[in-house]
């Protein structure tokens, strides 16, 4: 058996995990045959030959075309820098928020200003340069309401579910509307403030546990227990 | 100035003042994740020494200049805090703080791969809560479980002893008063699993064998810190392991 941990071990970088031919998904490296962990990580052995390593910690690294959720941090002369929870600091230019060409001398601030949060595209990203935002397509921009979640990037992919399972099964029994950020932050607006704290709570638990077999499963059951106990509004 | 009265720190049977042999370490342990405020935490208790280390990054740099276009920049601060010693130490950094700083980012700088994030920053910050010699290694130790506690892709971790030289003979991880009273002292760290030196230093005089026997010394010591790094760094994360497992039953 080329895998040497078992499923649920916890490795440290560095660690032997598999030997030979086999398929690591997960951060990690390979020496003559030989396969180490990268970073600190949950190993799940899918197959006899496929072993999964589910990183603890994980920040954020900005692909293009992914949509965010991002904080107004500073404004320079023609673009506002935002914080998209990640190593790196992005710029939203005056350009890529006006589908028409905008004088230059508007007070940048009546447009955005410090603090404000904004759903953005990440425009370009390369490793050279800041990540560019924009905020000119449609469903982007201003964000005016609703409560915010932060969560560990790495967990995002599990909050949308395959092909959007999770986050749809919150949205359509809760009755709210959820941006999921790439970067970890999540937007939830809905009518009832009760939904809407229902929701934030059902999202921060299921990213609680390093390793989910059936997310949707779980949300339904959250979902459920948590409206027995608060008695919010909810639409089978 | 009081001169160092010369103390016997051996007795006949080999034994040294707190009771060790030659080649035991004192007893350690390290806790990870200890500070919720840094993206990574580890604090450490070896023998008396009580080492608190926090890891933030990769996050911007600040100053931008200061970014490396195509890796990672590696900043370490070792800092004592005034209590940590018996006369009390001025909080300003003094010169042995800023050599210990650098060597101890260059001892943990070869397990990081730097290459992963361009243009950030990984900062770690040393506080020495309690000081009883040989706390430059003891940090290294601690470092590098704050480091991977805060998800930094690395090659192996790192861990650290000292070696040093008392009444004619080497002994493993001195502590305060054989530090000062003895003929020497050698820190060494090594990647536990590539089997790789990444620190040593000398000071005193050693022959070119007894060089040899200390880096045999310390290879082994290494091989015990490193599994209490990994007892550290799986505990901490054991309590989601077990929800986990209960999750699949249900779920």
């Amino acid at each position: 058996m080329p895998i040497r941990v078992s499923s649920g071990q916890v490795v440290v970088p560095g660690e032997l995990v598999a030997e030979g031919k086999c398929e690591i998904l997960g951060p990690h490296f390979s020496h003559n045959r030989r396969h180490y962990a990268k970073v600190l990580s949950v190993a799940v052995v899918e197959k006899a030959k496929r072993l999964r390593l589910i990183p603890l910690k994980k920040s954020y690294v900005p692909v293009e075309g992914d949509v965010v959720i991002g904080k107004v941090v500073d404004i320079g002369p023609t673009a506002w820098v935002v914080d998209i929870n990640s190593p790196y600091t992005a710029l939203l230019q005056v350009s890529e928020v006006f589908p028409r060409p905008t004088m230059l001398q508007r007070d940048l601030s009546r447009i955005l200003n410090v603090g404000d949060l904004i759903i953005a595209k990440i425009l370009s990203f390369d490793f050279t340069h800041d990540p560019l935002l924009t905020i000119k397509e449609s469903k982007l921009g201003k964000v005016g309401k609703g409560l915010l979640v932060e969560v560990p990037p790495s967990r995002v992919s599990r909050i949308i579910g395959r092909r959007g399972q999770v986050v749809n099964t919150i949205k359509e029994t809760l009755k709210v509307e959820v941006v999921v950020g790439r970067n970890g932050r999540v937007l939830v607006v809905g009518r009832e403030s009760e939904n809407e704290a229902i929701a934030v709570y059902v999202i921060k638990r299921l990213c609680e546990e390093a390793y989910l077999k059936n997310p949707v499963l779980t949300a339904k059951r959250l979902i459920e227990e948590a409206l027995r106990s608060e008695g919010g509004v909810v639409a089978w | 100035m009081v001169e160092a009265k010369r103390v016997k720190l051996l007795d006949e049977n080999g034994r040294r003042l707190d009771g060790r042999r030659l080649d035991e370490l004192r007893s350690c342990r390290i806790e990870a994740g200890v500070l919720k405020n840094a993206n990574g935490s580890a604090y450490i208790e070896l023998g008396r020494n009580k080492i608190l280390v926090a890891v933030y990054g990769p996050r911007e740099v600040h100053p931008r200049h200061e970014a490396m276009p195509d890796r990672m920049l590696l900043r370490c601060r070792y800092s004592m805090l005034p209590f940590s010693v018996p006369d009390r130490k001025t909080p300003s950094p003094s010169r042995r703080e800023v050599e210990l700083s650098k060597v101890i980012r260059e001892a943990l700088e070869p397990a990081i791969f730097v290459e992963e994030f361009p243009r950030t920053t990984v900062d770690v910050y040393i506080e020495v809560i309690e000081a009883d010699g040989s706390t430059r290694v003891t940090s290294i130790t601690a470092a590098a479980v704050a480091l991977a506690d805060a998800g930094i892709p690395m090659r192996d971790l790192v861990a650290a002893v000292s070696v040093g030289k008392i009444d004619g003979v080497l002994a493993l991880d001195v502590n305060g008063l054989e530090d000062q009273c003895g003929e020497g002292d050698m820190p060494i760290a090594m990647m536990p699993r590539l089997g790789e030196i990444t620190l040593i230093q000398s000071d005193g005089l050693f022959t070119r064998e007894e060089v040899i026997e200390a880096l045999e010394m310390a290879r082994k010591a290494i091989q015990e810190l490193y599994k209490e790094q990994k007892r550290a760094l799986r505990e901490k994360y054991s309590k989601i392991v077990e929800e986990v497992e209960s999750e699949e039953v249900i779920g």
